[in-house]
């Protein structure tokens, strides 16, 4: 985090004030999202690098659960930035930034997932790694999974289900988000998102039968 | 597929770390912003999107001020079918 030296306070104390004689710097980050905000707001075009790089890890791991290869990864992180930046007279500060670019990286997503599946020619299964398959043939606890294996039969499954539930399950099983984050998220009422995710976990649970068996 | 299976698939599947940004991907955005250095201006669709709610507010505490005013003031006047008889009277007579 960039930090600046300020100059030394009264209200520290002589202690402090000494250190800060001898010249000992005391740090304090350069400001909250709100001044930086408000800093770009003012012409300081330059500052949204620092709101990009404070907030990259988190949109990155939202995107992540959609989309796999690492360059178009990137692309719709940077899609995600560009479109915060082109509405950033519509964010109005009153919930903080990472929320509102938290809600704008999810309809990001589901975009890309809807494109997705526009170009999707033919809805077959996908071909699964050996032990993913002893997983999903095999009903006692003595096989287990690995996120990567875990990845590949959700990935597989998935394709079978529409953006909006895939959207809603990733969101409500895989990132533990409750109902009201999902709802602000994605700007559905608490029931549409109980009743998609509730549908959409029957539909997956068929898909995986579909996989099972393959 | 039983629900415990699915359930131990969704927590396989949350262990899973996500991907790191690339070094200079703040760059790489902002090299893209200054290929569009300006912000667009709000559309108008935007701003009928931002004020409609507003609008609509307003639209519906006239009306129900509108509302609100007729009532107190027929509560004061004489009835429709009052006047009506009243009107109606003089014709009545005539007959």
């Amino acid at each position: 985090m960039t930090a600046v030296a300020v100059q030394p306070l009264a209200c520290f104390g002589e202690g402090r004030a000494d250190k800060l004689k001898r010249g000992f710097q005391y740090e304090r980050p350069v400001s909250d999202d709100a001044e930086l905000l408000q800093r770009i707001r003012n012409g300081a075009q330059e500052e949204f690098a620092e709101l990009v790089r404070r907030h990259q890890s988190h949109v990155f791991a939202i995107l992540y659960r959609y989309e796999k290869d690492h360059h178009r990864l990137e692309d719709l992180a940077q899609d995600t930035f560009l479109k915060a930046w082109r509405s950033l007279a519509q964010f109005d500060g009153r919930a903080p930034f990472q929320h509102w670019l938290s809600k704008i990286a999810v309809h990001a997503a589901l975009d890309h997932l809807r494109k997705q599946k526009r170009t999707q020619k033919e809805i077959g299964f996908p071909e699964l790694g050996e032990d993913a398959l002893d997983w999903l043939h095999n009903d006692n606890k003595q096989t287990d999974l690995d996120a990567s294996q875990a990845r590949e039969i959700l990935a597989g499954a998935m394709r079978k289900l529409s953006p909006e539930d895939q959207l809603v399950l990733t969101l409500l099983e895989i990132e533990d988000r409750s109902v009201k984050e999902i709802s602000a998220l994605t700007g559905w009422s608490a029931v549409t998102v109980r009743v998609r995710a509730l549908r959409a976990r029957g539909r997956l649970k068929k898909a995986l039968e579909g996989l099972e068996k393959k | 597929m039983k629900e415990s299976k699915l359930n131990e698939l969704f927590t396989a599947a949350k262990s899973e770390t996500p991907a790191a940004p690339p070094e200079g991907f703040a760059f790489l955005v902002m090299q893209q912003i200054q290929r569009n250095p300006a912000r667009p201006e709000l559309s108008a669709s935007d701003l009928l999107g931002m004020w409609f709610p507003r609008l609509a507010m307003v639209a519906a505490a006239v009306i129900a001020i509108c509302v609100i005013s007729d009532m107190v003031s027929s509560s004061n006047a004489p009835s429709l079918t009052e006047s009506a008889a009243q009107l109606s009277e003089p014709l009545v007579a005539e007959n």
